[in-house]
């Protein structure tokens, strides 16, 4: 397997300009930075903003290998979007190094754009007021794909992308759903080797959704695309991804399979007790609770813990218990509990 | 190149989607000439000539100058352009495999055709019925007319351009509209030919870029330019050409550098 994306100590930061108040202050700085011919100090002195760099990614080294299917995830402001951006060589990095397809993205901006798809889930690429087969069409020609080759992939497309209905639809009047789809669809019609996709299934609704996930899964399977999906939804992630990367104020905080990050991070077992009425304060061997009060409780038991079966049976109360339900989190409990752990 | 008229046609066919907006087109391009007509009727009241140009030349100058070589699309460009910066939908067009500036002159280009064979001939056949409409001076007048018409996109194309690029750092276009708008209407000669300008303005405007876009199609369309001198004119437009493709391109590769996409 080849790497396809590989990065080394990447950073981005942007400038962010505050005003700044006039403070008499200021007056002094002119004097001093005149009497001192100071011009720098001067410079500071009139300047009626002050700059800060924001560091939007800090010292990220990822590596993706050809085939794979990376969920890129991380609450807002992340920097999420500014990796996506960099990846296609719309953004320039502060420092580091990057190659995707062998290439330094922004130095091979137009040439890599030829064997990438992009999916921005928020802006369409479709061309809003002509019908969709038109921005096909024109897609094939803006890609320089052999007509014969793009017949057969486009047949392919269509049909697997369920577009036949609405292709002689103006894309302005095309339903979300039906548009991301088509967006999907063209992201792939000259025949790329990396598919990125940034907030794909954002304002779908749940079918939709589904379905769409289906789609990129078989793009993946399938097409042997690879795929880089950044994504608020979870399941988008947990259904369509083998790996997945979380990332936190710019850095990896974790990065590897999915069925992994359960295992990292503790917590492998939700249990819920019912009792027949309030136990009051108990104690469970190993186990985190939850809720401490009213007859339903709930536990979080970690790999070191005793079976929860003997934990139960050591429980200390008048209490009859009346259901036991264990179930394995999913990586939305987790993710929302890295979230929670950050914002405290 | 081949690129450059796939845009083209996409543009062309976008325009072409809104087939309702021809006639509204056609009638405002119609007022604007016939507003303009009348006005150097009456500034010529009954004289045949002011500064040794005629009425018909100067009602055809208006003609042509209005419905071929006009300057009101550059102030869409920047608007449009400016939004998308503004919104950060940017991004999608610079996720295409092609060369951003160029783009935009492409779409530039392919919405002018349009117009230009929807309204413009049509209103300049129309309005021709019932004014003179003077024939070019000469074979040689036409040949370097049409020449003259690419230059005068080209030069249009790329300031508008320029001026949409500036919303990069100023975050909103309309400043940078207005300003353009302000410099074509006056400098470029759409409203005033420069023989009715002061000397000493003329000998500062008749070497800037602007008066390539309207004026001096229409002095060589006129026969006002002798050929050797129109031949040299066409040439300085080229270098005009190249001077502000040069500066769309290094303003794009430094923006390249420093850009800060909007809305995440």
């Amino acid at each position: 397997m080849n790497a396809i994306i590989q990065t080394r100590n990447l950073s981005k930061s942007f400038p962010k300009r505050t005003a700044r108040n006039w403070r008499p202050k200021v007056m002094s700085g002119v004097w001093q930075g005149l009497l001192m011919a100071d011009w720098t100090g001067l410079r500071q002195a009139i300047s009626t903003q002050t700059t800060n760099m924001i560091s939007a990614i800090d010292d990220v080294s990822l590596t993706v290998q050809e085939g794979e299917c990376v969920g890129y995830l991380g609450p807002n402001g992340a920097g999420k979007s500014t990796m996506i951006k960099i990846m296609t060589g719309i953004l320039v990095p502060t420092s580091g190094s990057i190659s995707v397809l062998g290439r330094t993205p922004h130095e091979n901006r137009v040439e890599n754009a030829r064997q990438f798809g992009s999916v921005f889930g928020q802006r369409s690429q479709l061309w809003w007021d002509l019908q969709l087969h038109h921005s096909f069409e024109l897609h094939r020609r803006i890609y320089g794909v052999d007509p014969l080759e793009f017949r057969m992939r486009r047949g392919e497309l269509i049909e697997a992308f369920d577009l036949l209905d609405i292709l002689d639809r103006p894309v302005r009047l095309l339903s979300l759903g039906q548009r991301m789809r088509a967006e999907i669809a063209m992201a792939l019609m000259h025949n790329p080797k990396l598919l990125f996709l940034d907030e794909p299934t954002i304002g779908l609704d749940l079918v939709a959704k589904d379905r769409l996930r289906t789609y990129v899964r078989r793009a993946n399977r399938d097409l042997a695309v690879t795929v880089i999906i950044t994504s608020h939804d979870l399941k988008d992630i947990e259904e369509v991804c083998t790996r997945i990367v979380v990332v936190n104020e710019g850095s990896i905080v974790f990065d590897g399979p999915i069925s992994s990050i359960t295992a990292k991070l503790g917590y492998t077992k939700k249990v819920q007790v019912t009792f027949d009425r309030d136990p009051g304060n108990i104690n469970l061997l190993g186990a985190q609770e939850k809720n401490a009060s009213g007859p339903v409780r709930h536990f979080l038991f970690d790999d070191a813990a005793p079976s929860i079966l003997s934990s139960l049976k050591s429980l200390d109360t008048s209490a009859q218990l009346v259901d036991i339900k264990i179930e394995d989190p999913g990586v939305e409990d987790i993710i929302r509990k890295i979230y929670a752990n950050w914002s405290t | 190149m081949r690129i450059f008229f796939v845009f083209a046609e996409a543009s062309f066919r976008v325009q072409a989607s809104f087939s309702r907006q021809v006639f509204v087109l056609i009638i405002g391009a119609l007022i604007n000439v016939v507003a303009r007509v009348a006005i150097w009727t009456s500034v010529y009241d009954e004289q045949s000539s002011v500064s040794g140009v005629e009425l018909n030349q100067m009602v055809t100058y208006s003609i042509i100058g209005t419905c071929l070589l006009l300057t009101w699309d550059s102030g869409l460009t920047i608007r449009d352009l400016g939004a998308e910066i503004r919104s950060g939908h940017i991004a999608n067009k610079l996720l295409l495999p092609y060369q951003f500036p160029l783009f935009s002159l492409a779409l530039q280009f392919g919405a002018r055709v349009h117009y230009v064979l929807t309204t413009g001939l049509p209103v300049i056949i129309l309005v021709s019925l019932f004014t003179g409409l003077l024939p070019p001076a000469s074979m040689f007048a036409l040949g370097l007319f049409i020449i003259s018409c690419a230059i005068s996109f080209a030069i249009l194309f790329s300031l508008s351009t320029i001026f949409a690029l500036i919303c990069f750092w100023l975050f909103n276009a309309i400043s940078a509209e207005l300003m353009l708008r302000g410099i074509l209407v006056l400098l470029s000669g759409e409203l005033v030919p420069l023989w009715f300008f002061p000397e000493g303005l003329a000998r500062v405007v008749e070497n800037l870029p602007f008066c390539w876009i309207t004026f001096y199609p229409m002095a060589i369309y006129l026969g006002e330019i002798d050929h050797g001198a129109a031949v040299l004119t066409v040439a300085g437009g080229l270098i005009w050409v190249s001077v502000l493709l040069s500066i769309l391109f290094l303003l794009w590769r430094r923006i390249c550098q420093t850009i800060a996409l909007q809305g995440g």
